[in-house]
């Protein structure tokens, strides 16, 4: 479940609804995909493709593979089809796949870097009022990149996956090979982290974040 | 959860847009032209009616043909025509033991898949198979340590135990056994006799099992047309409902045995799950 959909001003039944309603959708084109029918699972492909490359991206650390990484993953998941238990959740069997895959791809390359995050656009959002707070809210934002990057690997990778590829606690699990449980001390930890991190004195920050950039 | 997490939360969640992680916009169209071009497993296929009464009719006569394929003669006339039709060169492994067929192996295979991959964590790896996982129920064992999902098992998995007690190795990787469960599958012994190694039939419960005593090679995976040579230890094969498993270990007959039937199928034709 999405906890975005409990952030205020949000209607919690309603997220609810409609995530019962997604699944549905899935179950729908699963059944499809098993008859033979490839343009459903293409649609399939076509509402988890986002997720799916984000989550390759995050665990390989490689940008460059990841779209590769989750189209052997589609295909491999839909080869697997006509094993694929009725009922069971398809987003968190494929993050599973996607997951395993990204890791074999970062061991193929002999990779044993950390993952780090960085700025695509310059962080400041165009719709802030003014430049001054363009500014500010840029600052914040660079201190928080900072502060995520010096999390702990599985800290980051956790944080990473729920909050930026917008899993639920249950597929970042499945995507790890952990239990939700897990995952949720993980996260808690994280935060914490986070809020010291965010607690210090900017100037301090800043500089550190620098290095991460 | 209190206030500060929910404020911090969105402000990860505003990170996104600045991070511009990849969006894998043109993945439908390639995955799917993958798929069309790919061979597609027969249960992924439109069902025909009519095949489907043909397949069940020609089963009984495509075991008789492998069994012709077993004696030398028809080998021989088998290896001619492959020959002489611009297929790879195909050769047969030593004989086996008696009542078991050796099958064609293509020498100039492709390049042996990736072991059995990396160790992953059984609770991943059950979850990325996509079926119903059987683990033995048996006390002295204990649940497995790890779990495979490579290439060379195709759809299936390998749960493993470490060389603890009484499983004994010599693999360097510390792995004591391997319970290969694959979904679908044959009983017939996808093997040849390299070694020591005889062959017995046996049962786990109820079921007819084969017993390989000693190394030999396994030959996988099955893809078609393709076998890979591969030593193994001592392996039990026995089928469940939609299942053929494989216990291999160093351990003697009588106790693989007896930990193959901890795992009982259930009335619903499933059983113990992880």
């Amino acid at each position: 479940m999405d906890t975005r959909a409990f952030l205020p001003g949000t209607d919690p039944a309603r997220a609810v609804y409609q995530g019962a309603k997604e699944a549905g959708l899935d179950d729908e084109l699963i059944e499809r995909a098993q008859l033979g029918f490839v343009d459903a699972y293409e649609e399939l492909v076509r509402r988890h493709r986002r997720a799916a490359v984000q989550v390759a991206y995050l665990v390989s650390g490689s940008r460059a593979e990841a779209e590769d990484i989750a189209q052997d993953a589609f295909v491999r998941a839909y080869m697997a089809l006509p094993r694929f238990r009725r009922g069971a959740r398809f987003r968190p069997w494929l993050f599973a796949i996607v997951a395993n895959l990204a890791r074999n791809a970062r061991r193929s390359a002999g990779r044993r870097n950390r993952l780090v995050l960085e700025f695509e656009h310059h962080p400041s959002g165009p719709d802030e009022p003014g430049p001054e707070t363009r500014v500010l809210a840029g600052e914040n934002q660079r201190r928080l990149m900072a502060a995520v990057n010096a999390l702990p690997d599985g800290a980051r990778l956790v944080v990473a996956l729920r909050y930026f590829a917008d899993l639920s606690v249950a597929e970042v699990a499945a995507a790890l090979g952990l239990r939700p449980g897990t995952v949720k001390s993980r996260l808690a930890r994280a935060h914490e982290r986070l809020r010291q991190a965010l607690a210090e004195p900017p100037e301090v920050r800043s500089a550190e974040g620098a290095s991460h950039a | 959860m209190p206030e500060l997490d929910l404020d911090l939360e969105g402000r990860l969640y505003d990170l996104v847009p600045v991070l511009a992680l990849p969006e894998g916009d043109g993945l439908p169209e390639v995955v799917a032209a993958r798929i069309r071009m790919q061979r597609v497993p027969a249960a992924l296929r439109p069902p025909r009616r009519g095949l489907r009464v043909v397949a069940v009719a020609l089963t009984p006569m495509l075991a008789v043909f492998m069994l012709l394929v077993a004696s030398s003669s028809v080998r021989g006339w088998l290896a001619d025509r492959l020959d002489s039709d611009d297929g790879g060169p195909v050769e047969f492994a030593p004989p086996g033991p008696p009542g078991f067929a050796p099958l064609p192996f293509v020498t100039d295979a492709p390049e042996p898949p990736e072991a059995l991959g990396p160790r992953l964590s059984v609770a991943a790896a059950a979850t990325e198979v996509g079926f119903e996982v059987l683990v033995p129920t048996d006390a002295a064992l204990g649940p497995p340590a790890f779990a495979h999902t490579g290439h060379e098992l195709g759809d299936g998995i390998a749960l493993g135990w470490e060389a603890v007690g009484e499983l004994v190795s010599p693999d360097p990787l510390g792995t004591g056994m391997l319970l290969i469960e694959i979904p679908g599958g044959a009983l017939a012994p996808p093997f040849v006799n390299t070694g020591p190694a005889s062959v017995q039939s046996v049962t786990v419960g109820d079921a007819e099992a084969l017993w390989v005593e000693g190394p030999h090679d396994y030959l996988g995976p099955p893809d078609p047309g393709v076998f890979v040579p591969e030593q193994t230890p001592s392996t039990l094969v026995w089928q469940l409902p939609g299942l053929t498993l494989r216990l291999e270990s160093w351990l003697p007959k009588a106790r693989a045995i007896a930990i193959a039937e901890t795992i009982e199928a259930d009335p619903a034709g499933r059983s113990v799950v992880l």
